[in-house]
C-alpha cells in the first residue's frame, strides 16, 4: 500500500476485469430490485400520479411528468435498462436507457431527492466510460462482443472514487456538535425503535446514541482506507455488512444499505471474483473467451476530451459538496448546499407551514394549508426547505388569483424544529415569497443558536417525573 | 502486504486519538449522572415495559375505552327518546351524545379511521358522523323520497345522510323550507311542498327516518366498540398485526390528533370566520358546524378535552395515572415541551369555554373572539407539527411512500 502511495499513479496498469463485471451485475441487480419495488409498492402512483403539484429543480424546470400510461412505460423502460445492465446485454444502450430513465424519474419531483439516487446517477457515468459490458456479460457470450480479461485500472478507480466520496463527505457532514456531542438526530431516531427485540431497550439509552454517532462518524471516515488495505479488508467488509444491516434494520433508507454493501467489493483486489467463482465452481467468463475472443485493454493514453472530462468530473465531485462551507450558513437550517453533498441522515427536521395570502388591494388575508395542494409525503419533505416553500408560493398565488380574479401576495409562517430544538421561524413572514428571486437566502432567518435536544436530558427527566 | 512500521504507528496513533476523544466525550457527558451508563443500561434491560408500551396501554385502556364506553349510554338514551318521539328530549339526548362523540372524534385511528388511509381503518367514524361532508339537502331528499325505509338502505346509504349529522338536521331544523336550493328536483317539482303540506305524514316520516338513523349509528358504534374490545384493541396495545412496529402504532395515534389542526383549526374555526382558504367571503356562517344545534363552541371544548386526554394518557380529569404524549416527551427529555403543550391545550380549552355566544352570534358581532381562538389553536398546532414531531420521531400518516437518507 505504501509502495502504491509513494509511486506515481499509473492509470493504464492492467488489472483483471472481473471485479468491474461483478460490480456491473450487482449494480444492475440492485436497480432492478429498486424499480420493481417502486412498481410493486404502488410508489409510481404515490410519487408521480397522485400529486397535483410537482417541485421542479431550478435547472430542470423543463422536465415533464407523464400521464399515468406514459409514466408506467417510462418506469418499465428504465427497468428494462437495468436488466440489460445487470446481464450485460446491449450494455451501452441498456445503460443509456437506464441512466436517462432513472435521472428523468428523479427530476420529475424534487421532493423525491435522495442521496443514494444521486449516487446511482453518478455511478452510471464511470460505468458508461468503462468496458463493463465486455466482461461477465451476455454481450460476450451471445453477441460475440470482444471479452476483456484485463482492463486499465482507472476504470475501477473512478468507481472507487465515486463511492469513496460518499463515505468521506458523509464523515465531514457529521463533524459538528449535534452529531458528535449530542448524538442527534440518532438519539431521536433510536428512541423510536425501543420495541425491537433484544436491542430495543439498549437503543433508547443516551450512551447508545452517542456511541453510535461516533461509530458512524469513524466508520464513514475510515472504511475506505480499511477496505483498500489488504490486511484490514476482511474485517472492514464485515463492518460494512454489519453497519449497513444495522441501518437497514433501523431506518427506512430503502436500497442504500444493499447498494453500498454490494458496491464496496469494488475496493477489493480486482481479481477477487475469480477466487469466489472458483469456490463455487462457476464459469461466468462465457464462450467468447473460450472461442478465442479474449482481448486486452488497448488504450494507453487518455484522449484530450476524455482527460478534460475526467478532470472536470472529479473536480466537480470534490469541490461541489464543499460549497456550504463558503456560503456562511448552517446548511442543516438553510438547506443551501445540502443536496449533492452526501449529507446522509444528519438531521431530523420538521416544519409547520402555513401560507398567508393577502389581496393586494385590501387587508383581506387567508390562511392556506399547503396540504390542500400536496401529498402528505411532499408536505413532510418540503415544509423545512426554503426553496420548495418559495416554489409552492407561486402555485398558491396562481390558484388564488384564478379564484379571486385579482392579484395577491403570498407570505409564509414556517416554524421549524431542528434535531429536537424549540421551533423557530425559518422564513421572514413579512416577505412576499412570489417576489423572491433565485437567490432566496435573504428570506431565510438565522439558524437556532441553542443546542439540540440532549439525549442525557431524558434520564434526568425520567428520574424527576416518576408518574 | 507488509507495511513499514512508521505507517502502522501513524495509523494506530490516529485511531487511538479518535478513540480517546470519543471515550472522553462520553465520560464527560455522563459524569453528571447519578448512575453510570452501564448501571443505567442494566436497569433498562431489566425493565421490559418501555414508555411507548405504557403509552399504548394507556391510550387504549384509559382514553379510547372509557370514551367509547361513555358514548354507549348516551346513544341508548337518544334511541329511547327517538322511539318515544319526544322532540325536546331527543334534542337534549342528541346534544349529549354529540358532545361526547366530539371527544371520540380524535380517535380517528383503527376501525374509526378511513380505510386505506389508516391501519385497520373501516370508515366507522364517517358512518357515524360525516362532518365536514354534511349535506342537509341530501337528507331532505332521502326524507321526501322515503329511501330510508328500503331494506338494506343503511348499508348502501351515503355517509352524509345516515349519521349523527343527518339526525341533527332532522331534529333541529327550523321552519318548513327545504335545505335544498330552488333548482333541486324536490323543490322544483313541488315534492317538498307536498310533503310538508301533509304535516302528520311528514312527522311520521321524520321519526321513522330518525329511528333508522339511530339504529345505523348504533350498529356502526357497536362494530367500533367490539373492535377496540377485541382483536384490534389487543393488536394496538401489543403491536401485533396489522401493525409492524410501535412507531407505526404511535404514528396512527398522532394521525388522530391531527384532527385539531386539519378540522378544528382550519374547518371549524378558520373557515367560518373567513381565515381559511375555503371561505373567500368576509365570513362563511354556512360552514359552521352545528349551526342549528348551537353546539359549535362546546364541541371545540370537547375536541380539546380529548386532546388533553391523549396527552395525559387518561380521559379522567382527576386521575393522573395515565401515560400520554406528555409522558413520552418527558421520557425523551423534552419535559418543557410537554408542559408547554399541555398548558396551551388548557389555555385553548379556557378560551373556547369563554366564548361569549354561539358561533353565529360571534360571526355577526364579535368575530375577533373566534380569530383569537384560531390563532391560539394554531400556536398549539405549530408546536405539535414541528418540535413534537421531531422529538418523538413521528411520521405524518401516509408519508411513508418512498425511502429516506
Amino acid at each position: 500500500m505504501t509502495r502504491a502511495l509513494s509511486s506515481p499513479y499509473k492509470p493504464f496498469t492492467l488489472i483483471p476485469s472481473a471485479s468491474l463485471g461483478v460490480f456491473r451485475i450487482l449494480f444492475g441487480g440492485v436497480m432492478c430490485f429498486s424499480l420493481l419495488r417502486f412498481v410493486l409498492s404502488g410508489w409510481v402512483e404515490e410519487l408521480w400520479i397522485r400529486p397535483d403539484f410537482f417541485f421542479k429543480y431550478a435547472w430542470a424546470t423543463w422536465m415533464p411528468v407523464w400521464e399515468p400510461t406514459g409514466l408506467h412505460l417510462h418506469v418499465s423502460l428504465t427497468l428494462l435498462g437495468a436488466v440489460g445492465v445487470m446481464l450485460g446485454l446491449y450494455f451501452r444502450y441498456a445503460l443509456l436507457l437506464f441512466a436517462v430513465g432513472f435521472t428523468c424519474l428523479q427530476l420529475m419531483d424534487q421532493v423525491n431527492y435522495l442521496n443514494h439516487y444521486y449516487l446511482v446517477i453518478c455511478l452510471t457515468v464511470p460505468l458508461a466510460l468503462s468496458p463493463a459490458g465486455q466482461t461477465l456479460s451476455l454481450d460476450c457470450r451471445w453477441r460475440k462482443v470482444p471479452f476483456q480479461n484485463e482492463i486499465a485500472r482507472w476504470y475501477v478507480d473512478l468507481i472507487r472514487f465515486q463511492i469513496a466520496l460518499v463515505y468521506i463527505f458523509a464523515a465531514i457532514a457529521k463533524i459538528g456538535e449535534d452529531w458528535l456531542l449530542y448524538g442527534q438526530p440518532l438519539s431521536i431516531w433510536l428512541s423510536a425503535r425501543g420495541d425491537l427485540p433484544l436491542i430495543g431497550p439498549i437503543l433508547t439509552q443516551p450512551i447508545t446514541a452517542i456511541a453510535m454517532s461516533w461509530t458512524g462518524f469513524l466508520y464513514d471516515l475510515l472504511i475506505v482506507p480499511a477496505l483498500l488495505w489488504q490486511r484490514s479488508r476482511i474485517l472492514a467488509y464485515l463492518l460494512v455488512i454489519g453497519f449497513h444491516s444495522m441501518t437497514w434494520l433501523l431506518f427506512d433508507i430503502g436500497i442504500f444499505p444493499i447498494l453500498m454493501t454490494l458496491a464496496t467489493p469494488i475496493f477489493f483486489t480486482p481479481s477477487w471474483p475469480y477466487g469466489f467463482l472458483k469456490v463455487f465452481k462457476l464459469n461466468l467468463v462465457g464462450s467468447g473467451s473460450q472461442n478465442g475472443h479474449r482481448v486486452s485493454a488497448p488504450e494507453s493514453t487518455f484522449s484530450t476530451p476524455l482527460k478534460v472530462f475526467l478532470v472536470l468530473w472529479c473536480s466537480f465531485h470534490i469541490i461541489f459538496p464543499l460549497r456550504c462551507f463558503v456560503l456562511d450558513d448552517n446548511v442543516l437550517w438553510s438547506e443551501r448546499g445540502m443536496r449533492y453533498s452526501w449529507r446522509v441522515m444528519v438531521r431530523e427536521k420538521m416544519g409547520s407551514l402555513t401560507y398567508r395570502v393577502k389581496a393586494s388591494d385590501s387587508q383581506r388575508q387567508w390562511e392556506v394549508n399547503p396540504k390542500a395542494y400536496l401529498t402528505a409525503r411532499q408536505l413532510s419533505e418540503m415544509s423545512g426547505q426554503p426553496d420548495m416553500i418559495i416554489q409552492l408560493s407561486h402555485w398558491v398565488k396562481q390558484r388564488f388569483e384564478a379564484r379571486l380574479g385579482k392579484p395577491v401576495e403570498v407570505f409564509a409562517d414556517v416554524w421549524v424544529s431542528l434535531n429536537g430544538r424549540s421551533p423557530q421561524r425559518l422564513i421572514n413572514p413579512n416577505v412576499d415569497l412570489t417576489k423572491v428571486g433565485a437567490n432566496h437566502s435573504q428570506v431565510i432567518l438565522p439558524p437556532p443558536t441553542t443546542p439540540p435536544l440532549s439525549p442525557w436530558s431524558k434520564m434526568s427527566s425520567s428520574k424527576e417525573t416518576n408518574r | 502486504m507488509n507495511l513499514p512500521s512508521k505507517y502502522t504507528i501513524k495509523t494506530k496513533k490516529i485511531a487511538l486519538v479518535a478513540l480517546l476523544f470519543g471515550l472522553s466525550s462520553l465520560i464527560l457527558s455522563s459524569c453528571d449522572q447519578e448512575a453510570t451508563p452501564t448501571e443505567q443500561m442494566v436497569e433498562v434491560m431489566n425493565n421490559d415495559e418501555t414508555g411507548r408500551t405504557q403509552f399504548l396501554k394507556s391510550i387504549r385502556a384509559e382514553v379510547v375505552m372509557p370514551l367509547l364506553s361513555g358514548f354507549e349510554p348516551k346513544l341508548t338514551q337518544l334511541s329511547q327518546m327517538i322511539e318515544a318521539q319526544d322532540l325536546e328530549q331527543s334534542q337534549l339526548a342528541w346534544q349529549a351524545a354529540m358532545l361526547h362523540w366530539q371527544q371520540i372524534e380524535l380517535i380517528q385511528f383503527g376501525p374509526a379511521g378511513v380505510s386505506g388511509l389508516r391501519i385497520g381503518g373501516q370508515d366507522l367514524r364517517d358512518q357515524i358522523y360525516a362532518f365536514p361532508l354534511t349535506n342537509p339537502c341530501r337528507v331532505d331528499q332521502v326524507l321526501v323520497n322515503g329511501q330510508f325505509a328500503e331494506s338494506d338502505w343503511l348499508n348502501e346509504a351515503q355517509i352524509n345522510v345516515s349519521g349523527l349529522d343527518a339526525m341533527e338536521h332532522l331534529l333541529f331544523r327550523s321552519g318548513s323550507d327545504s335545505a335544498c336550493p330552488a333548482q333541486t328536483k324536490i323543490v322544483r317539482d313541488g315534492d317538498w311542498a307536498a310533503f310538508q303540506g301533509d304535516e302528520a305524514n311528514a312527522n311520521v316520516q321524520k321519526w321513522a327516518y330518525l329511528q333508522v338513523l339511530v339504529s345505523g349509528v348504533k350498529m356502526h358504534f357497536d362494530t367500533l366498540l367490539s373492535a377496540w374490545n377485541g382483536p384490534f384493541g389487543q393488536a394496538f396495545e401489543e403491536t401485533q398485526a396489522p401493525f409492524t412496529s410501535q412507531k407505526e402504532v404511535i404514528d396512527q395515534v398522532f394521525a388522530g390528533i391531527f384532527y385539531i389542526d386539519e378540522v378544528v383549526k382550519d374547518l371549524k374555526l378558520g373557515a367560518p370566520v373567513g381565515i381559511y382558504m375555503t371561505c373567500l367571503e368576509e365570513s362563511c356562517p354556512e360552514l359552521v358546524e352545528h349551526k342549528h344545534s348551537q353546539l359549535s363552541g362546546s364541541v371545540i371544548v370537547a375536541n380539546l378535552q380529548a386532546l388533553r386526554a391523549v396527552f395525559k394518557g387518561s380521559s379522567s380529569t382527576e386521575a393522573d395515572e395515565g401515560f400520554g404524549f406528555t409522558d413520552l416527551l418527558i421520557e425523551e427529555g423534552a419535559s418543557e415541551l410537554g408542559e408547554q403543550l399541555e398548558s396551551l391545550i388548557d389555555l385553548n380549552i379556557e378560551r373556547a369555554e369563554a366564548l361569549s355566544g354561539t358561533f353565529s352570534e360571534l360571526l355577526d358581532n364579535n368575530p375577533e373572539e373566534l380569530e383569537s381562538l384560531h390563532s391560539s389553536v394554531k400556536e398549539l398546532c405549530d408546536l405539535m407539527k414541528s418540535q413534537m414531531v421531531t422529538v418523538l420521531n413521528l411520521s405524518v400518516p401516509q408519508e411513508g411512500a418512498g425511502d429516506n437518507d
